[in-house]
């Protein structure tokens, strides 16, 4: 591959490494696993980079092959939930204005999001990117009904595991 | 749901990331991929490489064909053809399972969709399962055959019913532990492999049934 080519990707890839990083917070529960997948994210963007064909937002292309890196072809190191990493991981949220319960909620929040499987994980990544139900049935490949429904019963699940 | 609303708004806001800087990136990307399809990829070309080595040491002309020729006479039949063609025909399965392969291997596109991806990852990994068991129907066929040749050809030395009970059960033990040692194996790949991948395929699957 040509190396303009290689430095336009690498430029793209610098400007939106912030994508990769919060699909790596999701799906990892170490800084050593969080390394590893923005790695193997990375490669697989760049292997797939020259069919890229630009009639899709650089960032839209690199989230689904981000998810679909995270999902289906990285093999997971970390098997056990680490408390003590959420706690450090939800210690490096920003706060403009700081307030305890809020921190406490986000913790607990964050902690319930690592409970869910990874496909429930994947929706809620879009969901909290803002993307649209259209967006996220062409991303997971169902259809937009049921986006919607498991969307729903994610939320269901969400509150169960905050109330039990 | 006001505590997702919440995560939500935390986490547009977050940028504490770890700053990954253009010289490691480029240093990254020239990197070997670790990836499952990596792994499906590598794993099945030494399985065609050990069975394609298998069939040749195990069904050469030293081994099968000399007792199919002592009995040439009476095994005038489909399977005759196959064991004197036996390089033949498992030299056409390898090459059609490997175009097969190389075909199912070439459509996994990572920007494909989710159940997309994982079902072309699955069908590939599929391919070299079902070369697998052609091949070990192959040489449990042909197993059977020398088997068979082996008595008819001491017809004359006289058996005791005995002895052929034996022999029949040693083999079947011998035929068990082989098929025992190939389900190990298999349990194995796919217990550290694509597990994870099957189960997210499942529940990928369970939104569009529920």
């Amino acid at each position: 591959m040509n190396k303009s080519l290689e430095q336009d990707f690498i430029q793209l890839l610098d400007k939106n490494q912030n994508l990769i990083h919060k699909v790596c917070r999701l799906y990892t529960s170490d800084d050593f696993s969080h390394k590893d997948l923005f790695q193997e994210i990375s490669i697989q963007l760049w292997n797939a980079f020259p069919k890229f064909r630009g009639d899709s937002k650089f960032t839209t292309w690199a989230y689904r092959v981000a998810l679909n890196t995270a999902i289906s072809l990285y093999r997971k190191k970390d098997k056990s939930v680490n408390t003590i990493v959420f706690d450090n991981t939800i210690h490096k949220f920003e706060y403009s204005d700081y307030n305890y319960e809020e921190e406490e909620q986000l913790k607990l929040m964050y902690k319930a999001v690592h409970q869910l499987n990874d496909i429930e994980k994947a929706l809620v990544f879009m969901y909290l990117e803002d993307k649209n139900y259209e967006e996220i049935s062409e991303t997971l490949g169902i259809s937009e009904i049921n986006a919607r429904v498991k969307m729903n019963r994610i939320k269901s699940k969400l509150k169960k595991i905050l109330n039990p | 749901m006001k505590e997702l609303d919440l995560l939500k708004k935390h986490w547009n806001e977050t940028k504490d990331f770890p700053k990954v800087s253009t010289a490691e990136i480029e240093k990254m990307i020239h990197k070997k991929s670790s990836s499952i399809v990596m792994w499906i990829l590598f794993i099945s070309i030494l399985e065609f490489l050990c069975l394609n080595l298998v069939s040749y040491f195990f069904l050469d002309d030293d081994g099968i064909n000399v007792n199919v020729s002592v009995n040439r006479p009476e095994s005038n039949s489909s399977f005759a053809f196959m064991i004197e063609n036996i390089d033949y025909i498992s030299g056409t399965i390898s090459l059609f399972f490997i175009v097969l392969f190389y075909f199912n291997y070439r459509k996994i596109h990572v920007a494909s969709s989710t159940k997309m991806l994982m079902k072309q990852i699955i069908k590939t990994r599929k391919t070299v399962n079902y070369y697998i068991y052609t091949n070990i129907v192959m040489i449990l066929i042909c197993f059977i055959i020398a088997t068979v040749n082996i008595f008819q050809s001491n017809e004359n030395q006289q058996f005791s019913t005995e002895n052929y009970i034996i022999a029949i059960s040693v083999l079947s033990i011998v035929c068990l532990l082989f098929l025992g040692v190939v389900w190990l194996y298999y349990k194995l790949v796919y217990g550290i492999l694509i597990k994870r991948l099957m189960k997210n395929h499942k529940e990928l699957e369970k939104i569009d049934l529920e």
